[in-house]
């Protein structure tokens, strides 16, 4: 479902103007990630995920305030202190580490890629590149029998994008290769919770929506299109910053505000976002309470570990 | 998340175009650690455009993600394959110096059209047409993405090669 009805309204126009040919994807429905060939669904565990965002990863342009931001609106999207239908809680720790491996570790990483965008590794044959155009990947660990997340990292493309502000600094739209860091960052967190592209970006075939109906072919409808889990963007996107209904309902329901889950609960999901209370947040997003700086202080200590070891 | 990509884009990036067969897909982990890839081998029953491809009709496709035991790693925007599966791929050398080292998709999932046959046994390409086929630019205007519909795959062979042509 769109988020503006005079969009939808325009939408609607347009797609009638075309014949009326199409068929109308249904408002509030979603996708969960599903394991490969399967249908077992993927979800965490706990509703408390923290994410932990290298800030020495930041490329030149990229300002300390601005991933701060980015990152804290985006896991507010999905979280409790913005919608009160949903147990989960996207808790968020900064990092001073420039890079650190994507791999089960159960640390949820969020960092940008400067100097190779895709999956390095010791040996030149082990390389493999991500593609130019894709402006950030998510990688989703779980076990495929039960489904548990255990496991997210987002990488950010800052080999060629330029990464910025653009509702707030709207000149940005005039270059093809500039875009919204908290518009794909939303995007990604809703990966990192568990749900899957609304429309399929190409060759994908487990994707169902939550009513178990295959989901469009990319760019979708005018519904698909417009939700915050959309796979294909345009540069200057920012509709994906805040959730379409469709995204709330989806977040709603696999992680429900009256929902058995809680923060407490056994069975490593390598969150570690469980230290972190409900509204005590600052008004940028990031308050720690002394135990969750001790936490991070190890964090820290883990990825700069790592960090040293990795290939630059 | 990924910026979109029209035919003439994709056909003009990928270092090579094929329509192949899945003859296997085995999933490992990368260097010790718990991330894993899998490598896709495909059997080439058409190459549009070859460069990197050598005298094989065998190609091998890398990409991050896959199955080992219970650990699914699932990297968002990458498809699937199944052996067995016929597709139109579009592919970027791994490493322009060494052939030997194989591809990955052009362009994540976009460089994936699924080939399958329509009712009459004609060779139809790219996913069934339930959208509406609508985007949205940055300015908020619509406009029809005509390419996201299935094409006879001779039409698509048609369409690549005067694309190919009209570069040189």
């Amino acid at each position: 479902m769109n988020k503006k009805g005079a969009s939808w309204a325009r939408g609607t126009a347009f797609v009638v103007a075309l014949g009326g040919t199409a068929s109308v994807y249904p408002a509030h429905a979603y996708v969960r990630t599903r394991a490969s060939e399967s249908a077992v669904l993927l979800a965490w565990r706990k509703p408390c995920i923290n994410l932990q965002f290298l800030l020495g990863s930041r490329p030149e342009g990229v300002s300390e305030e601005l991933f701060r931001t980015a990152v804290g609106e985006s896991a507010a999207q999905w979280s409790s202190s913005r919608l009160a239908c949903t147990k989960m809680f996207l808790s968020v720790s900064a990092s001073p580490s420039a890079k650190t491996f994507v791999d089960a570790d159960r640390v949820n990483t969020v960092q940008f890629r400067s100097d190779f965008w895709g999956r390095n590794a010791s040996k030149p044959a082990d390389v493999v590149p991500y593609p130019f155009n894709a402006l950030a990947i998510t990688s989703v660990f779980a076990d495929r029998k039960t489904g548990a997340i255990v496991d997210t990292d987002v990488e950010i493309n800052a080999t060629g994008p330029m990464w910025g502000d653009v509702v707030a600094n709207p000149e940005l739209r005039k270059s093809s290769n500039s875009h919204d860091l908290q518009n794909t960052l939303t995007h990604e967190f809703g990966h990192v919770i568990g749900l899957d592209h609304t429309c399929d970006g190409g060759g994908q075939s487990n994707l169902k929506d939550n009513a178990g109906r295959d989901v469009p072919r990319c760019p979708g409808n005018i519904d698909t299109q417009e939700t915050t889990m959309a796979a294909i963007v345009t540069p200057g996107d920012t509709v994906r910053r805040t959730l379409a209904p469709d995204d709330q309902k989806g977040i709603c329901e696999i992680y429900p505000a009256d929902g058995k889950l809680a923060c407490s609960d056994g069975g490593g999901d390598g969150g570690g976002g469980c230290l972190m209370a409900k509204g005590s947040r600052s008004r940028n997003g990031f308050a720690m309470t002394a135990l969750s700086t001790l936490a991070a202080a190890l964090l820290v200590w883990k990825s700069r570990r790592r960090g040293a070891s990795e290939r630059s | 998340m990924v910026l979109a990509m029209e035919l003439p884009e994709i056909t003009a990036q990928a270092d090579a175009i094929v329509v192949a067969e899945v003859a296997s897909a085995a999933s490992t982990f990368e260097d010790n650690r718990q991330a894993i890839r899998t490598e896709i081998q495909l059997r080439v029953q058409e190459s549009w455009k070859g460069q990197f491809l050598g005298k094989s009709r065998m190609v091998k496709l890398v990409q991050p993600g896959g199955v080992v035991g219970d650990l699914e790693m699932r990297v968002h925007g990458l498809p699937s394959f199944s052996v067995g599966e016929k597709a139109v791929l579009f592919l970027t050398a791994r490493d322009k110096a060494h052939a030997e080292f194989g591809f990955v998709l052009t362009g994540l999932g976009q460089g994936k059209r699924r080939v399958f046959a329509a009712a009459g046994g004609e060779l139809l390409a790219a996913p069934s047409d339930r959208s509406a086929a609508v985007l949205k630019t940055p300015t908020g205007s619509y406009k029809a993405a005509a390419q996201d519909v299935p094409v006879r795959l001779s039409d698509l062979r048609q369409q690549v090669r005067l694309l190919l042509k009209a570069r040189r």
